[in-house]
């Protein structure tokens, strides 16, 4: 079996001392931020790239996804502790987990959402170490034509699954892929758009428009409401569940994992919907509906590990075709492009060490976050208690001193200043900037897919709906408009307000 | 479609703009769009087969323009959110501290046409650029309590000196003009 041996290969480079070390680190710092109120996972890792920098691609790449997978296990805590979600993924979880701990079953909502997440983190990385080789030799079948129609189909759907209007995320997919044509072209190698400045003739970076839209951007609009941050105050209780909310909680964890897992790996955020889609199946075919909402651990037990899964399958677009499905992606292909790596097809068979180590790690580091998460959950509640008035200065700190070493260059500090203001009118203005990020990542790739198939087909623009020569490009493009059609169409769209509201 | 308070706001009757929001949004879309179309224009769109540096971003420009009119339109049809109002203080302070990052940790020297190279700031470091950062950006909170902000904010330049120079071994300057 090849899966085995390959398998094995991670496990033999994850399980160095220097790279569990890491792994443990990462999940340690990345649950650590993530459990503070109103940082979510996507602040969180770019608030923490920095600190991977001195490290080699290996040990990196591993600490990332533990700061990945700490920063989402963070947010569930603070979903069920406070009655805040940290992100779109946890909202579902405050709706009965919060609702736990206020019966005072908190430790048990605690210790179920560690449980049913680290069932689904294992099945997703049995999911992903299958899956990962033959999806790569179909990544290998595609031609630039296909590439770039692959990407049209994850911006759309990612178009589709953001918050709010459709039409308001398109335009900022299209201002993402604006930003990201800024610098010098690589073909000609002509300036573009840079208005004669030399610091723009790199391009904008990545880390600068992440960190000012999400973390400046939020804590802007954070300073506008008035903290009402619910922190529980009653006892947490035994982090077991008892005997009758394990049984309850099998089943919910199995779909919760099944559902998640599928929908992480379509391109364009399938994972938001994990934790959605299973709330919504939870409900619909228990016995006695009316539980839901006032403590049901099934509501907590499907939908985090339904959460966990998607996390992680969404890594599969990434690896295997190269095309990062979310603004966490995103970040990580930023990340991995910073230590030389460009993600894609080429990295399992260039560097087999990196890519199994990685999958491998993903486990170990499931593993650890039940270990740690569940003995320091005193710490976690602590750290929920600092005021926010401490807690941004330090994250604004963390950021500059971030993004300053990048490049170890003032400017960047200053354009994320301005990306922050930028962010802070998009939000102002009813925009949802995930879609932005995104579009900014595969820019650069769209464009270079475009020009080369253009080139190919000697100006022929019909080569992405030629279902004839090339069935591939024309299937991926079908499926992207008739998924922007359904998502205009009236049912569709009030149905999609009340998920979202829910 | 519209979020939050759309359609509490149903009732009431407006004018000529139904959501104030998007009609800001969406011509904030198309402005953008112009902008990049004049930046763009200096660029070759190539011949052929053959598109230059300047074809995809005038293809986005023309497509970005196209949205804005729709969310325009939108704006004209649908009633929606309005416009929601801004805080001073908070954007002055937040983005004020970050730029006062920028300008003290390594200093700020400037390039001024016929006059050359001018030295505003000295480098400074962590040391002072850490305190400063993180005193300008508490002022951006309602409450404030200086003993405890400063005491706060020397605590705190001290972790990340730790944990970023010592620990990590980023090559940010902390004390240039100590020669650290």
């Amino acid at each position: 079996m090849d899966m085995i041996s390959n398998l094995a290969l991670g496990f033999g480079v994850a399980l160095t001392i220097k790279n569990l070390g890491l792994c443990f680190l990462g999940c340690m710092i990345g649950t650590l931020i993530g459990v503070l109120p109103g940082v979510g996972p996507i602040a969180t890792i770019a608030m923490l790239l920095p600190i991977t920098f001195g490290l080699d691609p290996v040990g990196a790449l591993i600490m990332l996804a533990g700061i990945y997978y700490g920063a989402q296990y963070g947010g569930s805590t603070t979903a069920i502790l406070v009655n805040i979600p940290g992100e779109a993924t946890s909202i579902v979880t405050v709706l009965d987990g919060h609702q736990m701990a206020r019966n005072g079953r908190a430790g048990a909502a605690l210790g179920i959402a560690a449980i049913g997440s680290f069932f689904a983190g294992s099945v997703a990385t049995l999911v992903i170490a299958a899956l990962a080789a033959p999806l790569t030799r179909v990544a290998l079948l595609f031609g630039p034509a296909e590439y770039f129609s692959l990407m049209v189909m994850g911006l759309i759907f990612a178009v589709v699954l953001a918050r709010g209007s459709v039409i308001k995320a398109i335009a900022m997919v299209l201002a993402g892929l604006m930003l990201s044509t800024v610098g010098q072209d690589l073909e000609t190698g002509a300036d573009r758009m840079t208005f004669s400045w030399p610091e723009l003739s790199d391009g904008i970076d990545f880390t600068t428009i992440a960190m000012g839209m999400f973390g400046f951007a939020e804590i802007l609009r954070n300073l506008e409401s008035p903290e009402t941050r619910d922190v529980l105050k009653s006892k947490i209780g035994s982090l077991l569940p008892n005997w009758e909310e394990m049984k309850r909680s099998v089943m919910p964890i199995l779909r919760g994992t099944g559902l998640g897992a599928g929908l992480g790996i379509l391109p364009g955020n399938g994972a938001v919907l994990g934790p959605f889609a299973s709330y919504t199946l939870e409900k619909k075919i228990a016995k006695d509906p009316s539980r839901f909402g006032k403590g049901a651990i099934e509501g907590v037990a499907g939908p985090e590990s339904a959460n966990n899964a998607g996390a992680q399958t969404s890594f599969i677009p990434l690896l295997t075709l190269g095309i990062p499905p979310n603004a966490v992606m995103a970040l990580m292909v930023g990340a991995m492009t910073i230590h030389g790596i460009v993600p894609g097809p080429q990295v399992m068979e260039k560097r087999p060490d990196l890519f199994w180590g990685m999958i491998a790690s993903m486990w170990i580091g499931n593993l650890m976050l039940l270990i740690i998460n569940l003995p320091m959950i005193g710490i976690w509640v602590k750290l929920l208690k600092v005021p926010y008035r401490m807690l941004f200065p330090s994250i604004l700190m963390f950021c500059c001193i971030g993004i300053y070493s990048v490049n170890n260059n003032p400017f960047d500090v200053m354009i994320t200043a301005f990306f922050g203001l930028v962010g802070y009118a998009f939000i102002k203005m009813g925009f949802e900037v995930a879609p932005l990020l995104l579009g900014f990542v595969l820019g650069k790739l769209m464009e270079e897919y475009l020009r080369r198939s253009i080139l190919m087909s000697r100006g022929d623009w019909s080569v992405f709906v030629d279902f004839v020569n090339r069935p591939i490009s024309a299937f991926l493009i079908a499926i992207a408009v008739l998924m922007l059609i359904i998502s205009f169409l009236p049912a569709i769209t009030k149905k999609r307000d009340t998920v979202f509201v829910e | 479609m519209q979020d939050g308070n759309a359609t509490s706001a149903g009732e009431e009757t407006r004018g000529l703009v139904k959501s104030p929001q998007d009609m800001f949004a969406g011509l904030f879309i198309i402005a953008f769009g112009l902008a990049c179309l004049w930046a763009s224009s200096n660029l070759s769109g190539g011949r052929g087969a053959n598109l230059g540096p300047g074809s995809f971003p005038r293809g986005l420009s023309f497509l970005l323009m196209g949205i804005g009119g729709i969310i325009v339109l939108q704006a004209l049809t649908v009633i929606g959110p309005r416009l929601e109002a801004w805080s001073i203080r908070g954007p002055i302070f937040v983005l004020g501290s970050v730029l006062i990052f920028a300008a003290t940790i390594r200093g700020t020297t400037l390039n001024i046409p016929g006059i050359g190279r001018t030295d505003l700031l000295p480098p400074l470091g962590l040391i002072v650029a850490g305190p400063l950062t993180l005193i300008v950006a508490s002022l951006a909170a309602d409450e404030r309590n200086w003993i405890q902000t400063l005491i706060f904010s020397a605590a705190m330049t001290a972790f990340c000196i730790l944990l970023f120079k010592v620990a990590l071994r980023l090559p940010i300057p902390v004390a240039p003009w100590a020669g650290w």
